[in-house]
């Protein structure tokens, strides 16, 4: 894949009518998912249901500004307002929103159940979502046993051919790092070794790449292609992706400080290895970023206290 | 005289939660902590500021780093430095890798619930403590929640102190302000519990 470069020649990635159409292209990615989504929760006409509906849509809006907590909050909130409705009288809507919510909280067993709940009064698209959750369960119980091959099998599938967003992210993230771990089990100690872990490496980056050619403005992809970038010591570019990481927003305020720390590094690597005039120039470009974030300097972001 | 009364709240605190909680607990300052943050931020509720904290611990971030990444972390802090100065000069990452893990969550990413959990540990800088113990002190502090947190009374108990806190004029504190003055505080607590010994 030919990754887009953002730009440390210029001032700002919002400038770059490249990235513009990469970020427009993946916005319109999903649409059957989106107006999926649009659909059902327009048609939560009855009061308490627009009630959960509200506080999802609510927990989205955090979540994407980064408030984790709060977001938790509310998903927490819309997940007892349906629980309450299905107690009442369970239908479809209902336990779908319930199991929308349950995937942001990770309780993805619960998830699954449902979503399979949802399936059997009647909403057909929920029974393959519940499929992808119990694979992805599966998957996560196999790594803890330390059956990495097996769940690394089926992270796999879940990455190639799933339907559900939040968990195919979520298999390609997991696979990514399994295979990184392997590279870092590999003792290089002989040709063949050292052979073994670049094979690892380039499967890694062929999974992420996939995925952001799959999905162009999922800030998420871009911030695994900065970690296997940094793994191949190609520290220009993993900045770049770091940066796009950044801008295009990132799910977690934990993912969002790893980022901003993979940010550092790399300018730190770059600013040894860089000189003379190309060295003022990337200082320069990267300076615009720095006072963009409103960081403390070129290595402390804001959050960093110590 | 506000750290002399900030401290004898938090003694006072510490002594309801303990009720609820097992003798030795490690829960008790990463619950107060939450708590605090909690009642100076007077937003969303309680349950999830305790829950939001924990979500930080699920796998999500890349746990795997290259080399250079690992022992730029470990050069960049003097106290790390010393800490693992032998495995850092023989670039023995068969021993900082582990010891990596554990402590770039609390020193790296400054995981709130970690920093509260190990803030005795991070005022002495004992960094070999963090990492020798990060896997089952966290298992038992998550426990301990897990179990208190069924208990209702423990959420009125918890609101009650975050109530108290705000009441009692700290409500200009920041949340940055907070950490630090919680962090001072329990520094000065361990001193005086040295000193009584």
């Amino acid at each position: 894949m030919k990754r887009r470069g953002i730009g440390f020649d210029h001032d700002h990635t919002t400038h770059n009518p490249g990235y513009r159409r990469l970020a427009v292209r993946g916005f319109y990615q999903y649409p059957a998912l989106i107006f999926f989504l649009a659909v059902f929760l327009s048609s939560c006409a009855s009061s308490p249901l627009l009630k959960a509906r509200t506080d999802y849509l609510q927990a989205q809006e955090l979540e994407r500004s980064l408030r984790q907590e709060e977001a938790t909050a509310f998903y927490k909130k819309s997940r007892e307002e349906a629980s309450a409705i299905i107690n009442k009288k369970p239908t479809a809507e209902a336990y779908l929103l319930k199991g929308l919510a349950e995937v942001n909280l990770n309780l993805w067993a619960e998830a699954e159940n449902s979503f399979r709940l949802a399936a059997a009064l009647g909403e057909d698209k929920a029974l393959a979502w519940a499929e992808e959750l119990r694979l992805y369960g599966l998957a996560r119980s196999f790594e803890a046993q330390g059956w990495t091959e097996t769940s690394s099998r089926l992270y796999d599938i879940l990455a190639d051919k799933g339907k559900y967003q939040p968990v195919v992210r979520a298999a390609v993230g997991q696979l990514v790092d399994l295979k990184l771990q392997a590279r870092a089990e590999t003792e290089a100690n002989s040709p063949a070794s050292q052979k073994e872990k670049s094979k690892t490496l380039s499967e890694a980056l062929k999974i992420v790449e996939r995925a952001v050619e799959s999905e162009p403005a999922c800030g998420y992809y871009h911030y695994l292609l900065a970690q296997v970038l940094a793994h191949q010591k190609d520290y220009r570019e993993s900045l770049e992706e770091s940066v796009m990481a950044k801008e295009l927003g990132l799910p977690s305020e934990k993912i969002n400080r790893d980022n901003d720390l993979q940010i550092v590094f790399c300018y730190e690597q770059l600013a040894k290895i860089l000189s003379g005039e190309e060295l003022t120039a990337f200082q320069i470009s990267y300076n615009n970023w720095v006072k963009k974030w409103k960081w403390l300097n070129e290595t402390t972001p804001a959050w960093k206290r110590s | 005289m506000e750290e002399k009364k900030l401290q004898d709240f938090l003694k006072q605190s510490a002594e309801i939660l303990q009720d609820f909680f097992p003798t030795d607990t490690l829960a008790l300052i990463p619950l107060l902590y939450s708590t605090l943050i909690w009642a100076v931020k007077r937003k969303g509720n309680l349950e999830a500021e305790v829950s939001g904290l924990r979500l930080w611990l699920e796998p999500e971030v890349v746990d795997n780093k290259p080399d250079e990444f690992i022992l730029d972390f470990f050069e960049k802090q003097q106290a790390l430095q010393e800490a693992f100065k032998a495995e850092i000069k023989s670039r023995d990452m068969k021993s900082l890798r582990p010891a990596f893990r554990a402590l770039y969550p609390v020193v790296g990413l400054e995981e709130p619930f970690l920093q509260s959990l190990f803030s005795e540990e991070l005022a002495r800088e004992d960094f070999r403590l963090i990492a020798d113990q990060f896997d089952w002190k966290l298992k038992q502090a998550l426990e301990e929640i897990k179990a208190a947190e069924k208990k209702p009374e423990l959420w009125k108990a918890l609101k009650k102190i975050g109530e108290s806190f705000m009441s009692l004029g700290w409500a200009w504190l920041s949340d940055d302000e907070l950490r630090a003055w919680l962090k001072s505080i329990l520094g000065m607590e361990r001193q005086g519990e040295e000193e009584e010994e």
